[in-house]
């Protein structure tokens, strides 16, 4: 009976340390919010808006050659057929329900979701923002900062930003040349990205590629207005976030440059600091799109006046650092008021970079690891009192 | 010369009746002797007066009336014996974890007598000044303290007497093991069941008092020695033979319940999930089949908050172990897609399989009811199979209440 008791207390604790885990360990997200459970869809409400497409707060001025992009995207894929395999129309369907494109004709809908799927995946890599060593395991790589505007480790100080600058510039240079090489092509655009839908899980759907990298330039561009200091009065780059040793313990302010914060990643238009800050997110994300939209009408190649048009938006101001709190910036001062902190790691539910991979290749190795793992925590939880039960059983028999 | 057929024939059974008459009287006539015979099982408990242990006189049926009791009488002169005492502290737990109330009766004047008795955690102790109780019982001829001979009663609810544990033997000694497993089984005593055995002519049925008893009946027993019957008995074998059995053999049994787990095992991502349900059950031995019917509602974070409602219709099968302590149960059927998802419309059919291989279940709410805690049950369910599968894998936690009913045998 003791034993009994004791498997019992032993199946309950292990219940306890089961939800205690999925209590510490959700995840905060690192650049302006994506659209999930618990928080609002900045970077999607923002490129909406930067398409003029937007039915909230975040539709600005319209830009007319930003209108000409999409009627260009939608007559090309009109010509070349929109993708019709079952998840593929899922995802239409999906954002449509979402955003309310009903009235959108279905090239639209195909062109819009496209765009969305872009903007997310550098949050997501396409997985549900809910599985976090997924998410978390991208967060952390190294290599990945520049397409959120943040610094690597070893990029420090002053030099360090202009590190960032150069690094996500050349990164943008590159998406921005793929995306003028898919369209002078003349084809369907075409590209396998994975999507993750809610109850199905992760699947890979065809997206119009032209859209989909736009879509990865925006976000860049957009959380260069989330995890830089700008100055109020010229919005010039001042200093850029350091996420990863914020996260990873190890930080120091004065060489690191300033800490992520979840309050610049925060979009609310009715706030007086957000919302010139996010309505120039959208203004620049538009004139990105405007930028690499005067080479497609012609199906040129030349990045120049995209370049040109980055070269403005991280237009870097020296001299501000923690020393002079980063030129008494406002941003800086708004910073302050939620800096990230070190992850609360605990269950094996973060994992390092190293353990992970987006590569589609590599997803019948993940799926053996995850279910070595769900039979060993079904052994622990469930076997284990089943074996004691037996021992009970055993002795018990006279 | 030839006798009359006749008289040959009254001389023999004269002759027989002299054999058997002439040592019985003998025997009968010794004030040693106890001639009464032990009331048994089917019996009704006569009334009788006893005393509390503060001199308040109580009724014996109004003590007993709708309660399992066991009754023990124990003669004075067994009062003062260790093993006595050593007894009913070793059987008292046990007998009233089983659901009976203990009444000890003694004829014992002496203070010692009573002291000792007393002594007796939380005793039952009564009184029997006359004796008056014992002859009742057929424990005793007369208001003689040293006719009487020790006895064990348990007694249902109606005043019947279902166990009789009675010897002045001294080589018979009371087993307590014999008497907790009797009290055990006397438990599931059915009075109607009872009244159906005596209408189809019971093989053992008891005696009524109305036939006369046998002549070696009314010789009675010898008088109890001082140092018989009560043997100590095996403190482990009562706690086996007094487990509480929650398997509910041979019964229509109905389980409501309700699972939740917060993590989907495929998508590895947090996805709480809640499946409240019914099953329907037949149990045989330790095994039995059942339907069952549940709601299965999941919810995705994923982007905004999604609900997604699945119903599971399907047939299982169980195993009990440990007196139903332990559960175990695997079912499968039909898992019905009951809401819109981005993808599939409502109305699809798939499957779904449920695996419960260790359920906890203890005693609540009387005794055909049992809670069950299943600490972590394996939920696979499929209700869109084609094109682009529809899968939700679970380790939910599931706690259920079960009412059972017997089925007529």
């Amino acid at each position: 009976m003791i034993t009994q008791r004791l498997a019992i207390i032993k199946v309950a604790i292990s219940i306890a340390i089961f939800i205690g885990c999925f209590s510490v360990s959700i995840p905060d997200a690192n650049a302006f919010k994506i659209v999930s459970a618990l928080t609002d869809g900045c970077h999607e409400n923002i490129t909406l808006g930067a398409l003029g497409k937007s039915s909230s707060a975040f539709n600005g001025d319209g830009v007319p050659s930003v209108a000409a992009l999409l009627t260009r995207f939608t007559q090309r894929v009109s010509a070349t057929g929109i993708p019709q395999d079952e998840a593929s129309r899922g995802l239409r369907r999906e954002n449509a329900n979402r955003y309310g494109w009903g009235g959108f004709s279905e090239a639209q809908q195909y062109i819009l979701a496209s765009f969305l799927a872009g903007v997310r995946a550098p949050d997501t890599g396409g997985y549900s923002i809910v599985d976090f060593s997924q998410i978390r395991g991208s967060h952390i790589r190294d290599d990945e900062q520049s397409a959120h505007f943040l610094r690597r480790k070893e990029f420090d100080g002053g030099a360090g930003d202009i590190a960032v600058i150069q690094e996500t510039t050349t990164r943008l240079m590159n998406l921005a040349n793929l995306v003028l090489t898919q369209w002078s092509s003349g084809g369907s655009g075409e590209m396998l990205v994975r999507w993750t839908f809610a109850f199905y899980g992760e699947r890979d759907v065809l997206v119009f590629g032209p859209a989909y990298n736009l879509g990865l330039i925006a976000h860049a561009v957009q959380d260069s207005y989330a995890h830089a200091l700008r100055d109020e009065n010229d919005l010039r780059v001042i200093a850029i976030a350091n996420y990863l040793e914020v996260i990873l313990d190890g930080f120091s302010d004065a060489r690191d440059g300033p800490g992520h914060s979840e309050r610049l990643d925060q979009c609310n238009v009715n706030d007086s600091f957000d919302f010139p800050r996010i309505n120039e997110a959208r203004r620049q994300t538009s004139r990105v799109f405007e930028s690499l939209d005067l080479q497609m009408a012609t199906n040129g190649l030349d990045t120049t006046a995209f370049s040109a048009t980055l070269a403005t938006i991280f237009d870097y101001k020296p001299g501000c650092d923690e020393a002079n709190l980063y030129c008494n910036s406002l941003w800086y001062q708004k910073s302050l008021e939620d800096v990230s902190k070190p992850y609360e790691v605990g269950c094996g539910l973060v994992h390092s970079h190293s353990d992970h991979d987006h590569h589609h290749g590599e997803a019948p190795g993940k799926m053996i690891t995850s279910l070595s793992r769900n039979a060993m925590i079904f052994f622990l939880l469930a076997v284990l009192p089943l074996l004691t039960v037996l021992g009970l059983r055993r002795r018990s028999r006279f | 010369m030839r006798l009359p057929h006749r008289l040959v024939t009254i001389f023999l059974i004269l002759l027989a009746s002299a054999t058997i008459a002439v040592p019985y009287s003998a025997y009968a006539n010794d004030p040693s002797l106890v001639k009464a015979r032990p009331k048994i099982p089917g019996d009704r408990v006569p009334d009788f007066k006893i005393e509390d242990l503060t001199g308040n006189t109580k009724f014996f049926r109004n003590l007993t009336n709708g309660k399992f009791v066991m009754v023990a009488f124990v003669p004075s002169i067994l009062t003062l014996q260790e093993n006595v005492k050593a007894y009913f502290l070793a059987i008292r737990p046990f007998i009233k974890n089983l659901g009976y109330e203990i009444i000890v009766v003694t004829t014992a004047q002496s203070a010692q007598a009573r002291a000792q008795l007393y002594d007796l955690k939380n005793p039952d102790l009564y009184i029997d000044p006359d004796h008056s109780s014992f002859v009742a019982m057929g424990l005793a001829d007369s208001n003689n303290d040293a006719s009487a001979i020790p006895a064990i009663f348990l007694l249902s609810p109606e005043g019947k007497i279902l166990s009789t544990f009675a010897s002045s033997d001294p080589q018979i000694q009371f087993s307590g093991d014999s008497l907790v497993l009797a009290a055990r089984i006397a438990k599931k005593y059915d009075p109607n069941a009872e009244k159906s055995l005596f209408r189809n002519g019971p093989t053992t049925a008891p005696r009524p008092h109305s036939q006369p008893m046998p002549l070696l009946d009314t010789l009675g027993p010898p008088p109890p020695s001082p140092n018989s019957n009560f043997a100590l008995p095996d403190n482990s074998v009562l706690q086996l033979l007094t487990v509480d059995d929650l398997s509910h053999t041979n019964s229509l049994w109905i389980q409501g319940g309700l699972g939740v787990t917060a993590y989907d095992a495929r998508r590895n991502a947090w996805s709480p999930r809640w499946s409240p349900g019914l099953q329907f059950g037949r149990r045989f031995n330790r095994l039995g089949i059942f339907l069952n019917t549940a709601l299965d509602q999941t919810f995705d974070l994923t982007q905004e908050v999604k609900r997604l409602d699945v119903i599971h219709i399907g047939l299982g099968v169980e195993s009990l172990a440990m007196y139903g302590r332990v559960r175990s149960s695997v079912s499968g059927g039909f898992a019905i897609l009951n809401s819109d998802t981005d993808i599939d419309s409502r109305g699809k059919i798939g499957w779904y399989i449920d695996l419960r291989p260790i359920s906890f279940r203890w005693r609540a709410a009387g005794p055909r009811g049992a809670f069950e805690l299943t600490p972590l049950s394996l939920n696979i369910s499929v209700p869109v199979t084609r094109g682009i599968p529809l899968i939700l894998v679970g380790y939910m936690t599931m706690l259920t209440y079960e009412f059972a009913t017997p089925v007529p045998q």
